[in-house]
């Protein structure tokens, strides 16, 4: 993969976090069209995320997160109410008529429901569906096309889905402050876990957990490889959304010289943090992965992410005061 | 008495070896799901994440519990001779016990009428009480099984986890009142449905059986009556849609994902 160009748009129409391809697929059906893919990486706080199994670094972390609890939450800042149905599979068949009408619901509204695993494990959306032939019309990033009734309830683990409620009329201010929230929160692992608890390590310490894996010549290379993969895709997103927040927020205030001035400190940051991200996913390239076992691989990538985790440290402090700021204005003239 | 136990312990030696060599065939098989993924396959690839999210989420350990597992095989068999006949009688009388049963209504009325339904069951399970014990069961008569399978769910919803139990004893209760409800024929051809999947014989090693052999036959018929479920709901779904009028199809415009 490619290291992004932050001046050609067609480098921001893609991205290997498909929960956050999800959500802004489904938001292009609803008022709030105008929401670039960069803006949802950010304001989801998808672009800021890192999800790492701390024994081998394997395939499932960028996926292994409790997905009903944060795609609302991600709605939510973006100003959005929603729609949840997890129920524990094998589901029970009252569950399983709300799971459905659920998404027919959201069809029928004009608004795509998100669901998981349709053809591959990654988050994708029903577009569509026939009661004739039992069939949602599904897509993700794998495939476009039809799923059974059946086949969409006969899961392992939750039947889910998430559909997207009313619009509400959030300001770019409330949603930089929910995002803000969201980041820190996360870069700190004060985010709920459920049953993932203990099993994943998020936000600032899973640069450790990786680190830690490759030290000890444990990690898995192809799952090394994906997460690598994800992870530099997201702060490159990271960084044009911060990069985004320095343009668009036009200076016409104090509040917007404000974001503008702290958004670009953050930047300085989550610059070094996406060289370091994108050399590592060179070394390591997916779907084979190279060789992190050899001792001179590991080493160079141990290097790397300890610079990642140092950068990224400063970035989140630098976030910390943007949302100081955005909680606490200044007052313009001070006489004292 | 020797010769018993020397019968138990090569079992259980088989056992082991079978669940060592079970958990060494699931270890080739990551290998290889690795070794194409690497190669970028993206089917071995899914399948890996699947792998991994189903661990980390335990999945695959809550849905067999060790308690109940001789029942719930019974309970299964009852239950697919039950889908079965529904196919062949007629079906205005049979959709709505299908329903109460499919539908697992208990569930709702756990909360309110608990005592209602153990006292219902309890009538039921009151004639025999005192043949209630695995040993002393003639498995080749339906009734009786159904008692021993009832009573036994009834102790046990007193118990741990009530809810679990008093949907199972839902199940049960839904089967027994739709036995009352065939004809001595409809009965006959349930009966042939019951013990041509589950022959009496069978029934009786179940009760006395190793867990290893109560998995597999647990996880097989699982898996059959789990899809037929899914498909009746869904089937009676559209069905009810369509009485209703509503609307059949709608697809929106292609998503760009």
């Amino acid at each position: 993969m490619e290291r992004k160009d932050k001046n050609k748009e067609e480098c921001w129409l893609r991205t290997k976090t498909s929960a956050a391809a999800a959500l802004h697929g489904a938001i292009k059906y609803t008022d709030k069209k105008h929401l670039s893919l960069v803006d949802v990486m950010g304001i989801s706080g998808h672009a800021f995320r890192i999800n790492i199994d701390p024994k081998e670094i394997n395939v499932a972390g960028p996926t292994a997160i409790p997905g009903g609890y944060l795609l609302r939450k991600n709605l939510c800042n973006l100003g959005f109410t929603s729609n949840l149905a997890d129920s524990l599979t094998p589901v029970q068949p009252k569950k399983l008529e709300e799971t459905i009408e659920l998404i027919q619901e959201s069809v029928d509204r004009g608004i795509p429901a998100i669901v998981f695993d349709m053809f591959i494990p990654e988050f994708g959306l029903v577009y569509g569906y026939d009661d004739d032939k039992k069939v949602f019309y599904a897509k993700d990033c794998s495939k476009d096309g039809e799923v059974t009734y059946e086949d969409f309830a006969d899961v392992n683990g939750v039947l889910y889905t998430t559909t997207i409620g009313e619009s509400l009329p959030h300001s770019k201010y409330e949603m930089l402050r929910m995002c803000l929230d969201t980041i820190i929160d996360h870069a700190h692992g004060r985010e709920w876990q459920h049953v993932l608890e203990g099993k994943y390590i998020i936000g600032l310490k899973a640069y450790d957990a990786w680190i830690n894996v490759l030290e000890e010549g444990n990690a898995d290379p192809h799952g090394n490889a994906f997460n690598a993969l994800v992870v530099s895709d997201a702060r490159e997103f990271a960084m044009k959304f911060l990069h985004d927040l320095t343009i668009k927020w036009d200076g016409s205030n104090i509040v917007e010289r404000g974001v503008r001035k702290l958004a670009s400190d953050a930047l300085k940051q989550y610059a070094i943090v996406v060289d370091a991200l994108v050399e590592l996913r060179e070394l390591f390239p997916f779907p084979h992965g190279g060789d992190p076992s050899k001792e001179e691989n590991a080493s160079i990538a141990v290097n790397l992410l300890s610079k990642a985790k140092d950068a990224e440290t400063e970035g989140v402090k630098c976030l910390e005061t943007l949302h100081n700021f955005m909680k606490n204005y200044y007052a313009e003239k001070w006489v004292n | 008495m020797n010769v018993i136990l020397t019968d138990g312990s090569e079992q259980a030696l088989s056992n082991m070896q079978n669940e060592e060599s079970e958990s060494r065939i699931q270890e080739m098989k990551k290998e290889n799901l690795v070794h194409l993924a690497r190669k970028g396959n993206q089917e071995a690839f899914n399948e890996l994440v699947r792998l991994h999210r189903a661990k980390a989420h335990g999945w695959a350990f809550s849905v067999t519990k060790d308690t109940f597992l001789a029942e719930d095989i019974v309970q299964e068999a009852l239950y697919r001779a039950f889908i079965k006949i529904g196919t062949l009688i007629d079906t205005n009388r049979f959709t709505p016990w299908l329903k109460q049963i499919v539908r697992n209504q208990a569930y709702m009325k756990v909360r309110k009428a608990s005592y209602r339904m153990e006292s219902s069951i309890s009538s039921l399970t009151a004639r025999r009480e005192s043949k209630l014990s695995p040993s002393s069961i003639d498995w080749g008569d339906i009734d009786q099984i159904l008692c021993f399978i009832s009573s036994s769910a009834t102790k046990r919803s007193q118990e741990d986890n009530p809810e679990e139990h008093l949907m199972r004893l839902s199940v049960v209760e839904g089967i027994c009142t739709l036995l009352k409800c065939l004809t001595k024929r409809e009965k006959a051809f349930f009966e042939a449905y019951f013990f041509e999947d589950l022959p009496p014989l069978e029934i009786a090693k179940l009760f006395n059986t190793t867990k290893a052999n109560v998995y597999n036959t647990i996880s097989r018929s699982r898996v059959k009556v789990q899809k037929e479920r899914l498909r009746i709901t869904i089937h009676q779904f559209v069905q009810r849609k369509e009485e209703r009028g509503v609307c059949k199809r709608k697809v929106l415009l292609k998503p760009d994902i």
